[in-house]
């Protein structure tokens, strides 16, 4: 089927300027995290998850549909991200580039994908596109939020191969 | 007796180590716990593609592996169900089929393979006299599948009704009538009304008559089958109840309706429910815990009223997706299965 | 979903049919508005510069997807439709309608007169609105059955001539007229099944062959001029007459449009006509089943008589037994599923099945899969009760159920149409191997008459947003 990009036009951020902002700057276990709109790859924000180190790569996810990385498309802000240590819980909020954006379920596929390969496994890691972001939001939070569907997503070898080109792009 | 007034615990008496992924889902041979010189066996089966029957030596009373099915499926094995005459096994997979193996006493060996759905098959149940397989899968449809000789299995129905992916389908305990549950919050009923194998589906359990607000994931019966527990990702156990007498007495479609909700317990997914031959309903969740809850108020005439009996808080390290009573009358033997990679066996016991 | 959703095989009070199982990868809602909130943080909401385009889904995207069974009504109106027949009409065309006899009986029912009525009204209706000539699929049939007889019987040899069958078209032969189970096949089969399923093109796609690649030579009219139109008992005809299969010369169709008999119906709505006050025009004779009396003729069997005729055929040229009268079928699991034997010597020669609807298909597509398939023809249709079921006939009136409107359809089907059990003597389709196709199996028949199945690859689009 040809199917035109979904977000033919995304705006796209200035890279941010990683060494400005080191482990150093943080607690010694302490993480940045880049996450940008897997098709345009803008960045979706930066942010730090105070009780984690997950490997620097994780900020590189790439944009299923542009050569950019999340970082590089706002898809993610610093406070999109909340962690309840006393509980190992972990809430992400993600904006989609656009509200009808039919990429945003894989781009919360990517970030599970990205989060399950980081964090210790006892995390329980809910994902939620930002309030009023996506015409569909209900619908997206629920199917990301079913490991069951997630599970399966990840075993079908076209979508793995898709989402391991979005997380492991800046290695290739 | 009140089991509200005692003291239990849930004692962990082995953990089953093997599986090298999660673990989705338990299933006790009926056959073998109810004879005494028989030795209960376990079925788990797992994201690592395998299953694995684990017995009970007579001896040490240890679990051991005793088999490992693999091989068979390529993809994660969601489900597996035990026939009514312990003899097969049956189980669904990601990879879009069903798998039935057979006990050779020293091995399993896989006797047939259906397929048809179109893609990832959630749940396998037999129906009580195990002439019926039932089927389901994110495809949104359920299979009826009848059972004849020499391993030949014949789609009897395809049954379209779910507007989402349905996450289990469980026979009704005592009668041929099916009910499954779904992504899209309902519980469906299928039941064919001249017994002529024309399933339809008789009821659906909604928002609007006090059902889920979000997926539903499993179903149990109680033993006499004129109660039903389901419990779903808003994270409520719901209890139904219909009037069995009615059925039984063919005088056509009993419908279920809701007796109450549990609610304010988990704080995550409930993945599974199950309810004991004395009672006793389990349930597993997102949140690592297993809760029992009973009816304390059974004998009374203000009708049942369902309350906690114990919470087991980490009762695994991750996730508890599959909670099975066995089905001895004596012991009570729970099973667990867990995202991590663990099957473990409780026995429910008074503190000493 | 929509109700009408793939319709041919969606009944709405039987629970056998195939339904699309998953949402379209591609969203025809088009975009939103996007929210004028201010941002709190400015990297993190991103306004597109330019609103798109909504995505629009052709046909052929949904015949190339393998993300659900069918394609969506809306996609398959869009292209097929009374305004599209209208706006032919008002341009002028050359407009030539091929009605099937299960669209006429479902008019006779719903109007309670004869399908012989219900040809001649409707052929003075269309008429009226410009229509050159009304034909009749029944005819074009007798050329599919013509050849589906003489291929069973060259596969049948073929088979029982290289031991254990290895031959590349094995048996069972599986009929290829419904495109619902086309569909499913190519979608979800794929090449472990294609190879069974016969080659012949189906009444519909025949009828417009014969229009197009003979017709209009032989009658000197310009095929850009031409734009035909069938009348069917299904939505999936829609999908069939779009395949790729059957365009020629880049752009030509041999089937412009498809039209269901609940759309037939409507069009006499919207054009406030009294159906049964209409005259009774004489039907068009070049490409129609009508006897110099004046009567109707054709084959037994709602859904086109496949198992029936080649059945008959096969008995007589592979065993020289003729069989008179009518054939006893053998119901099995339900009526939807019933089989034919011919038995000589005690032994059983040919074993045929006809089974309808999704389920009893299953179990025909089981079988062949391991192997444990003895049929040797199987005529397989994806609505339970066949075509005459269809999802693109009449609705049942208020009160009545779907059984006893397809039990009333039966009755009506063959109503002052006199059985013909031998395509092979019909006079059009001799004039048509004399003077177009030459032989049964010649090299014209195939170029023309015969077609190819695909098997559809998943692609990573579809399964995006299918997971």
């Amino acid at each position: 089927m040809t199917l035109g990009l979904i977000n033919a036009n995304p705006v796209v951020q200035a890279k941010k300027e990683r060494l400005t902002r080191t482990r150093d700057q943080y607690r010694d276990d302490g993480l940045l995290i880049f996450v940008s709109d897997i098709y345009s790859g803008i960045l979706l924000s930066v942010f730090f998850l105070g009780v984690l180190y997950i490997p620097k790569y994780v900020r590189d996810i790439r944009d299923p549909e542009h050569p950019y990385t999340l970082e590089q498309l706002s898809v993610l802000s610093e406070d999109s991200i909340t962690v309840d240590d006393k509980l190992d819980r972990i809430l992400i909020t993600f904006t989609p580039t656009i509200q009808h954006c039919s990429m945003a379920n894989v781009i919360g596929l990517c970030l599970r994908a990205k989060l399950k390969e980081c964090l210790p496994l006892h995390y329980k890691v809910d994902i939620r596109v930002s309030p009023g972001s996506h015409a569909d939001e209900d619908s997206v939070n629920k199917q990301l939020n079913d490991k069951e569907r997630v599970i399966a997503a990840l075993e079908n070898p076209n979508l793995r191969q898709l989402v391991d080109e979005c997380i492991f792009s800046n290695e290739m | 007796m009140d089991l509200m007034e005692k003291n239990l615990e849930l004692l962990e008496v082995q953990k089953l180590e093997g599986h090298t992924d999660r673990v989705w889902n338990v299933a006790w041979n009926p056959v073998t716990s109810h004879a005494d010189d028989t030795l209960p066996l376990l079925a788990s089966c797992s994201g690592d593609n395998t299953v694995r029957i684990w017995e009970q030596s007579s001896l040490s009373h240890s679990w051991t592996c005793k088999a490992v099915l693999e091989e068979t499926h390529a993809r994660t094995v969601r489900s597996c169900a035990w026939s009514p005459s312990g003899k097969l096994l049956a189980t669904a997979s990601f990879d879009g089929t069903t798998a039935i193996w057979e006990d050779m006493g020293s091995e399993f060996e896989c006797i047939s393979t259906l397929e048809g759905h179109e893609n990832e098959v959630k749940s396998v149940s037999w129906n009580a006299s195990g002439s019926y397989l039932a089927t389901c899968s994110r495809d949104k449809s359920v299979w009826i599948w009848e059972v004849l000789p020499g391993n030949e299995y014949d789609c009897a129905s395809v049954l379209n009704g779910h507007t989402q992916d349905v996450k289990m389908v469980q026979w009704h305990p005592t009668m041929d009538v099916l009910f499954s549950c779904s992504y899209d919050n309902t519980i469906k009923v299928w039941w064919s009304e001249d017994d002529d194998g024309d399933y339809q589906c008789v009821q659906t359990l909604d928002e609007s008559n006090n059902g889920h607000s979000s997926t539903v994931w499993a179903i149990s019966f109680n033993a006499a089958g004129d109660k039903m527990v389901t419990c779903s990702d808003d994270l409520t156990v719901k209890i139904w109840e219909t009037d069995i007498a009615t059925m039984h007495s063919g005088e056509g479609y009993a419908p279920w309706t809701h007796l109450c909700t549990l609610s304010g317990y988990h704080d995550r997914t409930i993945y599974s429910t199950h309810w004991s031959r004395d009672d006793i309903i389990a349930t597993g969740a997102g949140d690592d815990a297993i809760r029992l809850f009973v009816d304390s108020n059974h004998d009374s005439v203000d009708g049942p009223s369902y309350n906690l009996l114990l919470t087991k808080k980490k009762a695994h390290e991750m996730d508890v997706n599959s909670v099975q009573w066995s089905p001895g009358e004596g012991n009570r033997l729970l099973a667990s299965a867990s995202d991590d990679g663990m099957v473990k066996i409780w026995q429910l016991a008074a503190k000493p | 979903m929509s109700e009408k959703f793939s319709p041919t095989l969606r009944l709405g009070d039987l629970s056998d049919f195939i339904a699309p199982s998953q949402a379209c990868v591609i969203s025809l809602k088009g975009p939103k508005k996007t929210i004028d909130k201010k941002p709190n943080r400015p990297q993190v909401v991103i306004t597109p510069k330019e609103q798109m385009e909504p995505v629009k889904i052709s046909l052929k995207d949904c015949l190339a997807c393998s993300g659900c069974i069918t394609s969506a009504e809306t996609v398959m109106l869009e292209k097929q439709s009374l305004d599209e027949l209208l706006s032919a009409l008002s341009k002028s065309k050359d407009v030539i309608m091929s009605i099937s006899p299960q669209s006429r009986a479902s008019l006779a029912v719903h109007y309670d007169i004869s399908p012989l009525q219900v040809f001649k009204k409707l052929t003075t209706f269309l008429k009226s609105l410009g229509v050159k000539a009304v034909f009749d699929t029944s005819c074009s049939r007798d050329l599919v059955l013509i050849e589906a007889c003489n291929e069973f019987v060259s596969r049948y040899k073929q088979a029982s001539s290289e031991d254990g069958g290895n031959s590349q078209s094995p048996l069972p032969v599986l009929s290829s007229a419904c495109p619902g189970w086309i569909c499913y096949a190519e979608k979800q089969l794929g090449s472990l099944v294609l190879p069974y399923i016969s080659s012949v093109k189906s009444p519909q796609q025949t009828i417009g062959a014969a229009i197009k690649h003979h017709l209009c030579q032989a009658l000197g009219l310009r095929l850009e001029e031409i734009y035909h139109v069938t009348v069917m008992p299904c939505y999936d005809k829609k999908l069939e007459a779009a395949r790729d299969d059957f365009v020629f010369e880049d752009k030509l169709t041999e089937v412009d449009s498809v039209l269901t008999t609940g759309e037939i119906l409507d069009l006499m709505k919207l054009k406030g006509v009294d159906f049964k006050d209409l005259e009774e025009s004489p039907l068009d004779r070049l490409l129609t089943n009508v006897t110099e009396e004046g009567h109707l003729y054709g084959v037994a069997g709602g859904s086109g008589g496949y198992a029936e005729t080649i059945f008959r055929h096969a008995a007589k040229v592979l065993f020289g037994h003729t069989i008179e009268g009518p054939l006893e079928f053998k119901t099995l699991r339900n009526s939807d599923f019933r089989e034919l034997t011919l038995q000589l010597e005690g032994k059983t020669v040919l074993k045929f099945a006809l089974c309808y609807g999704f389920q009893n298909l299953q179990n025909i597509v089981r079988r062949i899969k391991t192997h444990k398939c003895d049929y040797q023809y199987v005529e397989i249709m994806a609505c339970p009760a066949g075509c005459l079921n269809g999802g693109g006939q009449i609705k049942p009136k208020i009160g009545q159920s779907q059984k006893e409107l397809v039990r009333s359809l039966e009755a009506t089907y063959m109503n002052d149409t006199a059985l013909s059990t031998d395509p092979f003597q019909n006079p059009i389709a001799k004039g048509l191997y004399d003077e177009w196709l030459e032989e049964p199996g010649s090299n014209e028949a195939k170029k023309y008459l015969h077609t190819q199945y695909h098997p559809v690859v998943k692609s990573v689009t579809a399964q995006l947003n299918n997971w």
